[in-house]
């Protein structure tokens, strides 16, 4: 086992029980392991241990060239692959001085949204698992799959595509790719109702989400909470807005808020912001050219000047930065990624302690959190 | 943040403040009540000659952003903890902990966070190879020459905050 547990029983006190949920608990999404201590049904204390994941990513990073280090960037939100590389590439790109040009940054965004709709409807299907709905899980994936299949005709591969690069991406897209995206487009725009009618309208769902985890808008700024987690808390912070990127200053989209910061709008906020992506996605196809160049002027040897740069994307989860600190090597002296579910977790003592036992699953699963990022 | 010593330089579109260490509590603390409100990112850097705390803060009203950061020596490697202002940063001061061993004073609970509590090094030390074997023949290179630290007169002029 991982180290002391850090809670202690309480001598003479027999009404309080501790209970280790995770690392391999089926509802943690990964390794998480959590020392709750109950009275009856109520969590009494919760104290959160990660890194069962570990794999010091930024140690390795330092070992290697700019270009190998984005392949290691996607595998870690690997359930959104393709937007873990951006903040990377942006930040590097910052350094270098290079210039996309306009149809990259198009082709980029697609695929970030298409990420985004992919990840949301992985956290949909086992979100709702958790929640002990199955149908949600089978129907999100068959959806998911489409998103996959259009990123392996044009970058190769499904999950962790490496497909994003210094200066645009890597290859041009696939012929079929336009007629792909707006088909898959047609056909999601159909299964949504679905989806609202199986979660968000089910009074099941809404019994054991309204009024849970409530979270404060002051406590999600002062934790650092990102992402639909900070936006269910009205606050209206995206990266993508607040300091935008890429081809979104052109595109024209909301940003979905709600005030009470319960689960329920945890998952609203995600519902939302799939349409929008939807309605991103349409603009986006409507303005990128069907040919043209698709990427920059990048030297052949990547070494950008000496000194740092933050850059922050908004993932799917929230708010990923990556800081870049270069010394004016092709390796860089330091890599630093600033994961929003690292953040988020930070949330558990504050959410679980108060909940009911059954509730804490829940409350997990509308902060949706992946652990090959938290751990890095 | 009269009297503090730290150099502010625009970089990008950030400003970014180089300070003393025993100066960066009193600057963070100014800058909170500026209205940086959002802890973006706290990272740790081994520079080579020392350690360096990076603090990346946002203004969710102002939509402004900073960074600040503060070299510390080897054998030193102390700062004040400032988790109380920023709660969201307790788990990235553990990181730079567990990782490079820079020791937060008044962190309310500075144990490992990623590695195992038995780990007895920090693997991001440049005195470590990849795979957390010292480097035999890895010395610190000699500390820069300092920069002058902004006079007090001279940093009145953002005084009114």
């Amino acid at each position: 086992m991982r180290g002391p547990t850090t809670v202690e029983p309480v001598p003479g006190r027999t009404d309080e029980l501790i209970i280790n949920m995770g690392p391999q608990h089926p509802a943690t999404h990964g390794v998480l392991k959590v020392v709750i201590g109950v009275e009856g049904e109520r969590i009494t204390r919760a104290v959160p241990h990660i890194g069962f994941l570990h794999r010091n990513h930024e140690k390795i990073e330092e070992a290697r060239t700019y270009p190998q280090i984005i392949t290691y960037t996607d595998r870690m939100d690997y359930v959104s692959g393709l937007q873990n590389e951006l903040p990377f590439i942006l930040a590097v790109e910052d350094l270098l001085g290079v210039e996309v040009p306009p149809r990259a940054k198009l082709i980029r965004t697609i695929f970030f949204e298409l990420f985004r709709i992919a990840s949301h409807l992985v956290w949909l299907g086992t979100g709702m698992l958790d929640l002990g709905a199955i149908t949600p899980f089978l129907y999100t994936f068959r959806d998911r799959e489409m998103i996959l299949e259009i990123t392996e005709k044009t970058a190769g591969a499904r999950m962790l595509p490496n497909y994003f690069t210094f200066g645009g991406v890597r290859r041009d897209v696939h012929p079929d790719f336009f007629k792909d995206v707006a088909h898959f487009l047609d056909f999601f725009e159909t299964r949504l109702p679905d989806y609202y009618a199986l979660v968000l309208d089910s009074p099941v769902f809404q019994a054991r989400a309204v009024g849970v985890g409530v979270l404060s808008r002051e406590r999600a700024i002062a934790r650092g909470a990102s992402g639909p987690v900070i936006r269910a808390s009205g606050v209206a912070y995206d990266v993508r807005k607040a300091e935008p990127y890429d081809a979104y200053p052109e595109l024209e989209f909301e940003v979905p808020t709600r005030p009470e910061g319960d689960v329920f709008a945890r998952f609203w906020v995600r519902f939302k912001e799939m349409e929008e992506s939807v309605k991103i996605i349409r603009q986006a196809l409507e303005k990128t050219p069907k040919t043209g160049p698709y990427k920059g002027k990048v030297p052949p040897r990547v070494k950008p000047k000496p000194g740092a740069r933050y850059r922050a994307v908004e993932i799917s989860r929230g708010h990923l930065g990556t800081y870049v600190v270069s010394d004016g090597s092709e390796r860089p002296l330091r890599v630093k990624h600033r994961s929003p579910s690292f953040a988020n977790l930070q949330l558990i003592p504050d959410l679980f302690v108060g909940a009911r036992f059954a509730d804490a699953i829940a409350i997990l699963s509308s902060l949706d959190p992946v652990f090959g990022e938290v751990d890095r | 943040m009269n009297g503090l010593r730290f150099r502010k330089t625009a970089e990008f579109d950030e400003e970014v403040y180089a300070v003393h260490p025993e100066d960066y509590r009193p600057l963070l603390e100014a800058l909170k009540a500026e209205g940086y409100d959002y802890p973006r990112s706290l990272s740790g850097v081994d520079m080579g000659y020392g350690l360096r705390v990076v603090v990346h803060l946002y203004g969710i009203e102002s939509g402004r952003k900073a960074t600040v950061y503060t070299d510390l020596p080897y054998d030193a490697p102390e700062l004040e903890s400032v988790t109380d202002l920023w709660p969201g940063l307790e788990w990235f001061e553990r990181e730079a902990y567990d990782l490079f061993g820079i020791r937060f004073k008044g962190h309310p609970d500075l144990r490992r966070i990623l590695l195992e509590e038995d780990w007895t090094i920090h693997p991001l030390l440049k005195r470590y190879d990849t795979g957390g074997y010292p480097l035999p023949d890895w010395q610190p290179a000699p500390w820069p020459e300092p920069a002058p630290w902004e006079e007090p007169e001279a940093a009145g002029e953002g005084g009114e905050a």
